[in-house]
């Protein structure tokens, strides 16, 4: 305990030793002989008489008293204990937003302000106190007057920060609390009214918080304020996204807001600012076509003179996932291969089937009227143009596209596939070669090579009967998993029926791969004939089945006793990897969320499969980083090369990384296959520490009201601080009055005294 | 849609297949091809042997399907049965129980995804064929008796819109059927469709059609490419966008 000086001082003690009931007694009797006096002079005519004989009485009463109590004089010093006066300032970010004719911001008048004030604590220096100063936001930081914290805080702490005063000056004397701020609270007082929390720090302050409050008169700003949504959507499933903007000093303006998806704009609506409503909703609706984490951001312009710019905008991330495969199957005939294939869709509920048929054409007998039909003209525009990409897997299954005027949609299907859907062609006498698909537009998103190979003729397809086999990469491929086990797999194909036919190609196209291959035929380019291949292509799949018997293995394979599921495990197996199925994902990256903060570090684990999903030990891995919205091949921001574990897996961490949103790239070899997996994150600027810049002085007024302390606009003042406490460190003297015969001496005279009188003026 | 005349209706469905050069009898081997199966019992004669010829013939002639005309006879027991996915029991006669072992081939060609078309060419309800069919159906699929197909079943509009089911007589209204997997497996009818089909080799019909005559032939044959339809889509016709179009352009008409 720091003191300042000593000073004389001296007070008045009492040394009875008797008990309060005793003294209490005394002061009865004491009362009641005054009484008894003043009783017995009702008769008495002369006022001076009686005033004198019951002063007489009174001073006699009270001699006598004093002798009880033993009253006596302490003379001693006492020192002046100095107790503490904390200035808190607001360091959040919103204190950087300046007026409209862009003068100095919150922060920099805060910084005049208490210059101004220099006197006022110099003069409470000099009258013992001692002047702490903190900066405040998320937490209370010290500091001194001339060196104010940066406002860089996220948040706007104000109850928090009381409460944390409270327990670093406990023990201490505290004269006051000078609180400035622009009164935007984002923590447990938000706009008020105070919570209970808040009041009771208050109170145990036991000192006046004085407020002084730093705002605009006049402020333009513009903020995304709040962004509702689900952190999950389904595709195909409309998704609302509610905005709720905040406004100020923009009244009567129009402005548009739009929502973009991967940096992509899919939606904007204008939004009128109306004075009297200065939170504004905006609710955007769609649908989402694909799945996949995709980085969303509602954002508005940046209107003239506004007081901060980078609250005109919020990023969010959505994980849209499918509840179910939309599966458009458009086949040019009814067959069995069709029917097996229709069959196994439409009972698994994880399938939205879609499909057209091609039932009669125009070789076929055309006298019936349309009352006698439950045919439909083939919906090309409707599926190629307009439902496209609604569709997750598109299935040509024997589908020749020419006499159905689809051919000038077909680099529509190919930009589909490219851009992630999904293609699987069947075999037939309608389809690849045969199909035309050699000279269309989706000659080279195919697997195979349709060059050179006739339109028509043995040249174009076999009749003969095979068995395929399965290739090296077939063995372990998703497609072809029968069984996860490599060698019952191989067995499993090995036992199913035999195929008859094959569309002719000339090869695979390059990157693809023949995951069943002809036992004896060859291409053009020499190599087996391929029986099932599949590619990559663009963020896209295709598959190419170059028979139409394959459901053989199912029908035909179920007569030979077997459990004749294989044709359903086939496309099972097909579809999960034509939509990338994120279970059959071989890399995977698992953040530990999927939104931070400025300065949080992004913590993510690598995991590496073998193709039967055991984990793949010492594999390296390729990370990059870029921007949500910036091209494949942009410049990684960073890019890292780390090796996962003997259990497949590898931890890493992101720090110091801007606001903003990011796809993260992971690029490995496993089993001998490149391999890719992404994901995206977003990194936010701040909390909600700009969603509304508006100063509040309404929660500064109630804090000064609730703990005695004064509201100051703009200035410090000249506000009331409480006293320090004094102590005293000691005794030099005591007088003891009560033990002074002069006392005795004076009660005993006055009784005589009044006696006297008494008897004299003849009264008892 | 407004009003859509005959036409304009065909020109629509001629979007299907405008320009369709060669529909050809080409396929990727028999295999592709669509080919009846006739299930052979040691005492049950074909007693409608060009029928099944005749309605590949049709299936060529008023659908985009590729046919092999000559139906395949095949014994339950063979092991080529399972290339047919349907089959067609028919006679004019009860007939004897197969094995134990065939009944349970039968079991599995109807769970796997088989399809049967059952046809009585007795002339009439509830003879000795029918009897021996029940039973035989009571032994494949034990639980699953025949009943009526429903006004509204997809098999009435998977290629010609029909109501009731013809034949060469009219010996029952009701079309019966057998449900596997939300599809018929069974369909049974006791009005010998195979009797209004069958026409011998001077292209004269075999038998006459009562009471409806060519009518109820052409009717007849409408029903048996349906049912070979649904056979080979199954529920395709009940997809939302068929069901639709079809009220449009019902409702566009006066």
């Amino acid at each position: 305990m720091n003191r300042i000086g000593l000073i004389a001082d001296w007070r008045l003690t009492f040394g009875t030793q008797l008990g309060r009931s005793t003294l209490v007694l005394l002061a009865g009797a004491a009362a009641l002989t005054v009484t008894i006096s003043a009783l017995s002079l009702w008769r008495e005519r002369r006022r001076g008489r009686t005033l004198a004989i019951l002063t007489l009485r009174l001073l006699a009463v009270a001699a006598c008293l004093l002798v009880c109590v033993q009253p006596r004089l302490e003379f001693g010093q006492v020192s002046v204990v100095p107790n503490t006066v904390a200035v808190l300032v607001d360091a959040s970010r919103s204190m950087t937003v300046a007026p409209p004719d862009r003068g100095p911001t919150r922060s920099e008048r805060v910084t005049g302000l208490l210059a101004s004030a220099e006197p006022t604590f110099a003069a409470w220096e000099s009258s013992g106190h001692k002047i702490e100063v903190y900066g405040f936001g998320e937490g209370l930081t010290p500091a001194s007057r001339t060196s104010l914290p940066a406002p860089k805080a996220e948040a706007t702490r104000i109850g928090e920060a009381l409460s944390e005063l409270r327990t670093r000056l406990a023990g201490r004397d505290l004269g006051a609390v000078v609180l400035v701020s622009d009164g935007i609270d984002t923590g447990r007082i938000g706009r008020g009214p105070l919570d209970a929390d808040t009041r009771k720090t208050l109170e145990a302050l036991a000192a006046p918080v004085h407020t002084v409050f730093v705002g605009e008169e006049e402020l333009r700003d513009l903020s995304v304020a709040a962004v509702l949504a689900d952190d999950f959507a389904f595709v195909r499933t409309p998704v609302k996204l509610e905005a709720v903007l905040h406004h100020s000093g923009l009244g009567g303006r129009m402005v548009e807001v739009s929502l973009l998806r991967d940096g992509r704009l899919i939606d904007a609506k204008a939004v009128v600012l109306r004075k009297d409503a200065p939170q504004v909703g905006v609710v955007f609706e769609f649908t989402p076509d694909h799945p996949g984490n995709h980085v969303f951001e509602i954002k508005t312009p940046v209107l003239s003179g506004e007081a901060i710019d980078s609250n005109n905008s919020q990023a969010f991330t959505l994980k849209v996932i499918r509840d179910r495969v939309r599966v458009l199957h458009v086949c040019g005939r009814p067959s069995w291969n069709e029917r097996f294939l229709r069959s196994m869709l439409r009972l698994d509920p994880n399938v939205d089937l879609v499909s057209f048929f091609i039932l009669r054409t125009d070789t076929d007998d055309m006298t019936m009227g349309p009352d006698e039909m439950s045919l439909i003209p083939f919906p090309y525009k409707e599926i190629f143009d307009e439902q496209l990409r609604s569709f997750d897997l598109l299935i040509f299954d024997n589908f020749n596209f020419k006499p159905y005027w689809v051919e000038p949609y077909l680099p529509g299907v190919r930009t589909y596939i490219e851009g992630g859907g999904a293609l699987a062609m069947v075999g037939g006498d309608l389809s690849f070669a045969s199909g035309d698909y050699g000279d269309s537009a989706l000659h080279d998103v195919l697997p195979v090579e349709l060059g050179g190979i006739p339109r028509d003729g043995a040249g174009s397809f076999s009749t003969d009967t095979f068995r395929p086999r399965l290739t090296a990469e077939g063995r372990t491929h998703p497609v072809t998993s029968l069984s996860l086990d490599e060698k019952i797999n191989e067995s499993r194909w090995a036992a199913l029926p035999q195929l008859t036919g094959i569309n002719r190609v000339a090869g695979l196209r390059p990157g693809a791969r023949a995951l069943l291959v002809h036992p004896s035929q060859k291409s053009s380019d020499g190599k087996p004939a391929p029986v099932l291949a599949t590619a990559d292509v663009g963020k896209g799949r295709t598959l190419a089945l170059l028979t139409d018997t394959a459901w053989n293995w199912g029908f035909q394979a179920a007569g030979a006793g077997d459990d004749g599921r294989a044709f359903q495990r086939f496309w099972e197996g097909a579809i999960r990897w034509l939509v990338r199925d994120p279970a059959l994902t071989h890399l995977r990256i698992d953040l530990d969320k999927v939104e931070y903060h400025r300065g949080q570090v992004v913590s993510l684990r690598v995991r590496s499969l073998r193709a039967d999903y055991s984990p793949a030990a010492s594999v390296e891995v390729t990370l990059e980083l870029r921007p949500a919205e910036a091209a494949e091949t942009a410049n990684p921001l960073r890019a890292l090369e780390v090796a996962t574990s003997s259990e497949g897996e590898a931890q890493v961490e992101l720090g110091g990384l801007d606001p903003g949103a990011y796809r993260l790239v992971g690029r490995a070899v496993l089993d001998g296959r490149p391999t890719e997996e992404q994901t995206t994150f977003v990194i936010r600027p701040e909390g909600h520490e700009l969603d509304d810049v508006v100063a509040r002085e309404s929660v500064l007024r109630e804090i000064a009201k609730a703990s005695g302390g004064e509201f100051h606009d703009g200035a410090l003042g000249d506000p009331r601080v409480r006293p320090p406490r004094k102590v005293r460190v000691g005794s030099l003297r005591t007088v003891e009055v009560w033990s002074n015969p002069l006392l005795l001496l004076l009660a005993v005279g006055l009784l005589v005294a009044e006696w006297t009188l008494r008897r004299r003026t003849g009264h008892a | 849609m407004s009003d859509l005349p005959r036409r304009r209706f065909l020109a629509g469905l001629a979007a299907a297949g405008l320009l369709f050069s060669s529909r050809g009898a080409r396929a990727l081997g028999d295999l592709s091809k669509f080919r009846f199966l006739r299930l052979r019992f040691p005492d049950l004669p074909d007693p409608r042997p060009s029928a099944l010829r005749r309605l590949a013939w049709e299936l060529e002639r008023r659908t985009s399907l590729v046919t092999t005309p000559d139906p395949i006879e095949l014994p339950l027991a063979n092991s080529e049965l399972f290339r047919y996915p349907l089959c067609v029991l028919s006679g004019d006669r009860g007939f004897a129980m197969p094995s134990e072992a065939d009944t349970i081939r039968l079991r599995r060609y109807l769970t796997f995804g088989g399809c049967m078309l059952v046809d009585s060419a007795e002339g009439r309800a509830g003879g000795g064929f029918d009897e021996s069919v029940r039973k035989l159906l009571a032994r494949a699929l034990p639980g699953d008796l025949p009943k009526p197909v429903p006004d509204d079943h997809v098999l009435w509009k998977s290629f010609y819109i029909l109501h009731g089911v013809p034949g060469r007589v009219l010996a029952s209204p009701i079309l019966e059927g057998i449900e596997r997997d939300r599809r018929l497996a069974v369909i049974y009818a006791q009005n010998d469709l195979c009797g209004a089909m069958a026409r011998d080799g001077f292209g004269r019909w075999e038998h006459d059609v009562v009471p409806g005559g060519d009518e109820q032939r052409e009717r007849t044959f409408r029903f048996a490419v349906n049912a070979v339809m649904y056979a080979l889509c199954l529920d395709y016709k009940t997809e939302q966008a068929h069901i639709d179009f079809i009220l449009r352009t019902r409702r566009a008409r006066p």
